[in-house]
This record gives structure tokens, C-alpha cells and sequence, in this order.
């Protein structure tokens, strides 16, 4: 991996169950987590979630075609991140602006309401246009704001967030965009919530990341979204950046649909290219934001890998305010990832309160001062899919 | 920077691999439309190359991906696998949608929804590329990307920027795509009643893979055909295609886009239609390209006869429901 420029992030949102944008949701991170709770449409369901209050949505008039909760959920960060980078619709429209967005539930068809429409007689409002627009973020987007540079959906389950940003950099680094908004989105969805239940990944508590008596997953919802700029369109515009995205590494595991490699193989590939891309070493990393979903596997593995490269590095997980936010989950870590460069401390484990003798290291139980300027955020996926992305508050390390 | 294609597998309503849809094309046979109508693929050669009890719980759409990447390493003749870190790149339009609809009968009543957890594996967008990256040891980079129509020239360029920032040195870059009844009865046929043809007859759907195992030019020897480009427009940019010096393979309803076309030809009869079937015109284009008899074939005649380029380049055009396109141009080899 040969070494990448880092790319400018002008404007951050996000919009999850912790709050309705970022700040709302880190005075959250160092307050009170929200409580989970049974899905509010699911009558008689017992594992518990993390919604997006109603509340936090700003209304919206009649749309056609009809705009999903993930992409409603989308666009709202994304108006959060593009006020925050001072980016309006018509400058937006000058430039060559591309859309990178990841999502697991918003992606083609995997779509409740179209598979009642499907299941009963009356298909007759939706051709194919309408119904990918119905149900594609990034092209939703993409119409909405008027763009007409690149736009694309990953699909890499609960790493697409991240690789959305990672790929979002490429767009900057090639000159193919002066600007990318770039992040994920999902909503809750009742298949999915089954489907982890099947998978017997779920727990039926707050969930409880890297703690002795975690039991499994809280699922989420949410979205975030990053505002990427070229220097050239930065400096012209006079901003300064809220950080810089300085490196991005994925990798496979080739192990397992569902399990992840038992020493992180491809975490490790993935975090070699990221630091290679960065120009960095293990030791310019203040923190790091661990993918920590409270499954057995994937914080058992997480913690190994910590204290394998990263011994007395300080890290945590995010789940226990937001749950698995899924194809949001690497973009909505990122910008937490940011605010803490910022803030210059990182926030508890929510739900963490008994260490695990058979994991080799914690995560932080306390919010945690951190010096240093350069920090990592991880996802790792289903199908063995592994991302990081290195933020820094300064063009270089 | 151009990428070389070291190799190339198909799936399709054709048959399966590269000497098959070269026969399809030479014999220009269109294999025989189904009730439906749809050209489904078949994937028993798959258990040539990978044990059946490794295969049990892959559904039809992952196989399909699964035997055309295992058909591109075979055509380039990479039987012993992959380098290290190459990469994985899988475009898909629907994803395993018939796989999800299934999982999602109408009436059941969501209490007791009670999920198959091989189902709802299967039913993830990113299912294809896990089977793969898992049955063929890929352990790079590994991305699954869904827009539609626009997936494979966004895979095709995805790939290219992968190799030019070192990400990587291989890429298996390609597209899947899965038919389904309901969805063909719900909108694709409809799209026609209510569209109309556009004046040409309106291919079948269908259904199938093609994948591709792409390297940096500068590390392949130049005998080797290529990615020249990967151009995108969107409806609400005003600017068009280039066109190819050979011919343009199109692959869509819409036929504005080839005001600007001196040849081309539409070869959906051989494959169906689908939304990543742009990638069986690839397949096509290396196949034209490798054999001139076949691309006379395809070009227009003149008085003197079809007239081959010295650098003959083909076009993959395909052009989206919403307006957007996509072409990605393909060359003979590097010399």
C-alpha cells in the first residue's frame, strides 16, 4: 500500500439513537447512554434496540417516491454535515460533489414495503427507477441535492459505513470529486432483527461490550455523514478542516459468513495498509474506537489484536449508546472518532462493568483523557470483512 | 494508468465459461426462451471445482458468482490461486433477492417470525463475496457495491483505483445478478406495456455472473487485452459517451445514447437482460476481440467489406433507468 495524501473532512452529522446531530450525541457519549428498548412495531418482541426517537427526525412533506426511514435518517446527517462544512445546495451544484454511502437494509430490495407490495396485487406505481430510488441512499441523495458527480452504494454489511468514507477518499485523492459526501445509513428492520435472533447473536439485555457477562448484540439504527474536500476546493473556500481521514485498510478473513478470524487476520492486513496509506507507525495512535458489538467472538478477537499491537493504547466501544447501527455503524464511529481527536478525551464502555478474565485487554471504563493526534476506528463485518480508517487533527502525522 | 485482463469467467443462460459464449456469439444463437421468459443460468459445473458438501448451504445466487471467479482464474490460468493480496470486487442490482423475498412471506405475522440463520446469511448483500473470499482464499481488499445498472463500470473503476494507489496488485472485479419472477412480474414487464420497446424487440431477462481478474498493465506483458477507460455520466449532465473506434456493445432499453455510436450492436438475446449483464458484454467484447471473424461479425458491412482497426477498441455501454451511463472501453493488448 503506498502512502495516500490526507484528505480534509470539512462537516460532520449524525443522527442516532444517543441524539439528533453530533453534538447532541456526544453530550451524550459523556453523560448517559440512552436505554435500549423492544422494538416500538413489533408487538411481544423481547430483545431490545436502540431507535431513533421520532423526535430527532425533522418533518418532511409528502415525497415521491416515498423516502425510506434509512434514507430519511441519511439525509439528515447529511444536512447536518454540509451546514457544518458551510456547503450549500448551489455551491454544491458548481462543484464535481460525489455521494459514497454504505448500508446494509437500504440497499437494493431488501425492502419490507416492497415485498408487501410484491405479495399483493397492486404493483402498478413502481417501475424499476422508483423503486431503486425508493431505496438507494446514495442515489436518493445524489437527486435530492442536484449532484451529478459519482455516486455509489456499498454493501459490505456492518463495515460498509467505513468503506464508504475509505472509498470516499480514493474519489478526493484521484481528482474524481472536489467534494464527496460520504457515510452510512440504516434503519431498523424487522427481518434483520430476526435474523441476528436466528444467528443467536443477540442479547436480550443492554448489550455489553468486552464485559464477562456480554450475551450478544443490541441492534441500531442511525446514520452519519462526512463532508470530504480537496485542498484545492478547501483553501478556496478559506476552512479549516475538522480533521483529516489519513489512512484506510481493508481486508478478508477468508475464514467465515458469520464468525471472524480467531487471531483477526484480516484486521491485521487491514490495519498494516491503513497505517502503510497514513505514513504512521502503531505508535502515532492516541486511541482507538473498537467495533465492540457485546458478541462473544468479535470482542474476544478485538481485544487479542489490541493487546497484541496496541498494549496500553486506550480504546472502547460506542455500541452501549447507539447498538449496532450495521452499514452506519463504521461512518457514525467515525465521526464519534473525530469529536474525540477534538475534545481530546474519549468517552466509557457503555455497559461494561465486569472484565473478562479470558480477554487480554479492557476498554476504558471511564472517560478517558487522551493525548496525541491521530486515532483509529474499526469495523469488522459479516462474510469476514475487516476496515479501519486513521482520522488525525493534522494534515500529517 | 490501463488495467489488463489476465482472464475472464461467465455464467449465463448461454452456458458457462468463455468457449460458450463465444459459440453463442459465432452461431448467434440465443438459447431457447423459457416460459417465463427468462435465460437462467445453470451452475452444476461448479462441483468441479469445489466439493458438494462445501457447496450445501450456497444459494443460487452466490454459485452463480462463485463458478464465474473460479472460471477466471481457470482462463488465466491462476488453477493454484490467487496473489496474496489481491482484491474482490462484486457489483450486483437486486443482490440475493429472490433469496431475501423468500425470507419475507407476506403474512407472516411479525411476532413469530422465525428465520432460517443459513436463509438470512444468504440473504446479506454481501453473501456472494463472502462465499467467494472464503472458497477462493482471497484476503485483500473486499467490496460489494449496489447501484443498479451503474454497479459494474463503478466496480471497473473501483478496481482501477485500487491498483493505481497500490492497494493492490490483483483484483477479481465482476457482477452477479440473480432473476426473479416476482420482481420481473411486478416491474420489468410492466416497464415495457408502459413504455413501450423504443422500436426494437425486447429482450428476455435473465440472469448471471461475469468476472474478471484485473492487473496493473505495467506488471502484465503486453499481449494481454485491457481496460482502456471507465467513463460515467449522469442524466443531468449533459455530456455523452465517446465513441469507441470499433463498436459499442449496448445494453440497455434506451437508445439516445447511440445517436453518437458509428457501430453497434446489441448482443442481450445471447444473456437476457439484467442489471449488471454490462458485464457479459465485456466478456463479449474480449471474446470479439481475440477472435476477428467473430468481430466482422458484429461490425457493419461496406462495400469493401468490415474494416478492423490497426488498435481496435470496443465500448460496453449501458445506460440506466434514471438516465445515468456507464461504458467501460475495452482494447485488444497493450502493444
Amino acid at each position: 500500500m503506498n502512502r495516500q495524501p490526507p484528505v480534509a473532512i470539512s462537516g460532520l452529522g449524525c443522527i442516532c439513537a444517543a441524539g439528533g446531530n453530533l453534538p447532541g450525541c456526544t453530550e451524550a457519549l459523556f453523560t448517559r447512554p440512552p436505554a435500549p428498548a423492544p422494538p416500538r412495531a413489533l408487538l411481544g418482541a423481547q430483545h431490545p434496540v436502540f431507535e431513533v426517537p421520532d423526535r430527532f427526525l425533522p418533518t418532511i412533506g409528502s415525497q415521491h417516491p416515498p423516502m425510506v426511514r434509512a434514507v430519511r435518517l441519511a439525509l439528515t446527517a447529511a444536512n447536518e454535515a454540509l451546514a457544518d462544512a458551510g456547503l450549500t445546495a448551489a455551491a454544491l451544484r458548481q462543484k464535481r460533489v460525489g455521494v459514497v454511502i454504505g448500508t446494509n437494509v437500504a440497499s437494493g430490495v431488501s425492502n419490507r414495503a416492497l415485498q408487501r407490495e410484491l405479495g399483493g396485487i397492486d404493483c402498478s406505481g413502481m417501475s424499476p427507477a422508483e423503486r431503486f430510488l425508493t431505496v438507494n441512499p446514495a442515489q436518493w441523495l445524489a437527486r435530492h441535492f442536484g449532484l451529478s458527480g459519482p455516486h455509489v452504494t456499498i454493501v459490505n454489511a456492518c463495515s460498509a459505513g467505513g468503506d464508504a468514507i475509505g472509498l470516499a477518499g480514493t474519489w478526493i485523492r484521484s481528482g474524481r470529486c472536489d467534494v464527496v459526501i460520504a457515510g452510512g445509513t440504516d434503519a431498523f428492520y424487522e427481518v434483520t432483527y430476526y435474523g441476528f435472533i436466528a444467528l443467536l447473536n443477540s442479547d436480550t439485555e443492554a448489550c455489553k461490550p468486552f464485559d464477562a457477562r456480554r450475551n450478544g448484540l443490541n441492534l441500531g439504527e442511525g446514520a452519519a455523514m462526512l463532508v470530504l474536500e480537496s485542498e484545492a476546493v478547501r483553501a478556496s473556500r478559506g476552512v479549516k478542516p475538522r480533521a483529516f481521514l489519513s489512512g484506510y485498510g481493508t481486508a478478508a478473513d477468508a475464514y467465515h459468513l458469520t464468525a471472524p478470524h480467531p487471531e483477526g487476520g484480516g484486521l491485521r492486513v487491514a490495519l498494516r495498509d491503513a497505517l502503510a496509506a497514513a505514513g504512521a507507525s502503531r505508535a502515532d495512535i492516541a486511541f482507538i474506537n473498537a467495533h465492540g458489538t457485546g458478541t462473544r467472538e468479535n470482542d474476544r478477537v478485538e481485544s487479542l489484536f489490541f493487546h497484541d499491537l496496541f498494549p496500553g493504547v486506550p480504546f472502547g466501544s460506542t455500541k452501549g449508546f447507539t447498538g449496532h447501527t450495521l452499514g452506519a455503524a463504521g461512518a457514525i464511529e467515525a465521526a464519534f472518532t473525530i469529536a474525540a481527536l477534538e475534545l481530546r478525551k474519549i468517552p466509557a464502555t457503555a455497559g461494561f462493568e465486569v472484565p473478562d478474565p479470558e480477554l487480554p485487554a479492557h476498554p476504558s471504563r471511564m472517560p478517558t483523557a487522551i493525548s496525541g493526534t491521530m486515532a483509529l476506528s474499526q469495523t469488522l463485518a459479516f462474510g469476514g470483512n475487516n476496515s479501519i480508517l486513521i482520522f488525525s487533527a493534522e494534515p500529517s502525522a | 494508468m490501463k488495467a489488463c485482463i489476465l482472464g475472464a469467467g461467465v455464467v449465463g443462460g448461454f452456458g458457462c465459461g468463455r468457449a460458450a459464449l463465444e459459440a453463442a456469439i459465432r452461431n448467434r444463437s440465443a438459447p431457447e426462451a423459457p416460459a417465463v421468459p427468462a435465460l437462467t443460468a445453470q451452475t452444476d459445473l461448479l462441483d468441479r471445482f469445489v466439493p458438494p458438501r462445501t457447496l450445501r448451504r450456497v444459494d443460487h445466487y452466490a454459485r452463480m458468482a462463485l463458478l464465474a471467479s473460479r472460471l477466471a482464474l481457470e482462463d488465466a490460468g491462476m488453477d493454484d490461486g490467487l496473489p496474496e493480496n489481491t482484491g474482490l470486487i462484486v457489483a450486483t442490482g437486486m443482490g440475493p433477492t429472490a433469496n431475501t423475498l423468500d425470507l419475507q412471506p407476506a403474512d407472516v405475522a411479525a411476532a413469530d417470525l422465525a428465520l432460517s440463520p443459513i436463509l438470512f446469511s444468504n440473504s446479506v448483500q454481501n453473501a456472494a463475496a463472502a462465499y467467494i473470499s472464503m472458497l477462493l482464499k482471497i484476503r485483500g481488499p473486499c467490496l460489494s457495491i449496489n447501484q443498479y445498472e451503474m454497479s459494474v463500470p463503478l466496480a471497473f473503476q473501483t478496481a482501477i483505483d485500487w491498483l493505481e494507489e497500490g492497494r493492490t496488485s490483483t483484483v477479481l472485479v465482476g457482477g452477479v445478478d440473480c432473476f426473479s419472477k416476482a420482481l420481473h412480474d411486478a416491474s420489468l414487464s410492466r416497464r415495457e406495456t408502459k413504455n413501450g420497446s423504443g422500436g426494437r424487440t425486447p429482450a428476455p431477462v435473465g440472469e448471471g455472473s461475469a468476472f474478471f481478474i484485473l492487473t496493473r498493465s505495467d506488471a502484465a506483458g503486453a499481449q494481454y487485452p485491457f481496460v482502456h477507460d471507465v467513463h460515467m455520466g449522469a442524466a443531468m449532465r449533459p455530456d455523452a459517451p465517446p465513441v469507441p473506434n470499433t463498436l459499442m456493445l449496448h445494453n440497455s432499453r434506451k437508445t439516445d445514447l447511440l445517436d453518437h455510436a458509428s457501430a453497434h450492436v446489441d448482443l442481450t438475446h445471447l444473456y437476457g437482460t439484467f442489471p449488471t449483464s454490462m458485464g457479459m458484454d465485456v466478456a463479449a467484447a474480449l471474446a470479439l476481440l481475440r477472435t476477428e471473424q467473430l468481430l466482422s461479425m458484429c461490425l457493419p458491412r461496406s462495400d469493401g467489406g468490415s474494416a478492423i482497426p490497426e488498435n481496435p477498441r470496443i465500448g460496453c455501454l449501458k445506460q440506466g433507468e434514471t438516465g445515468d451511463w456507464g461504458m467501460i472501453v475495452i482494447g485488444r493488448d497493450g502493444r
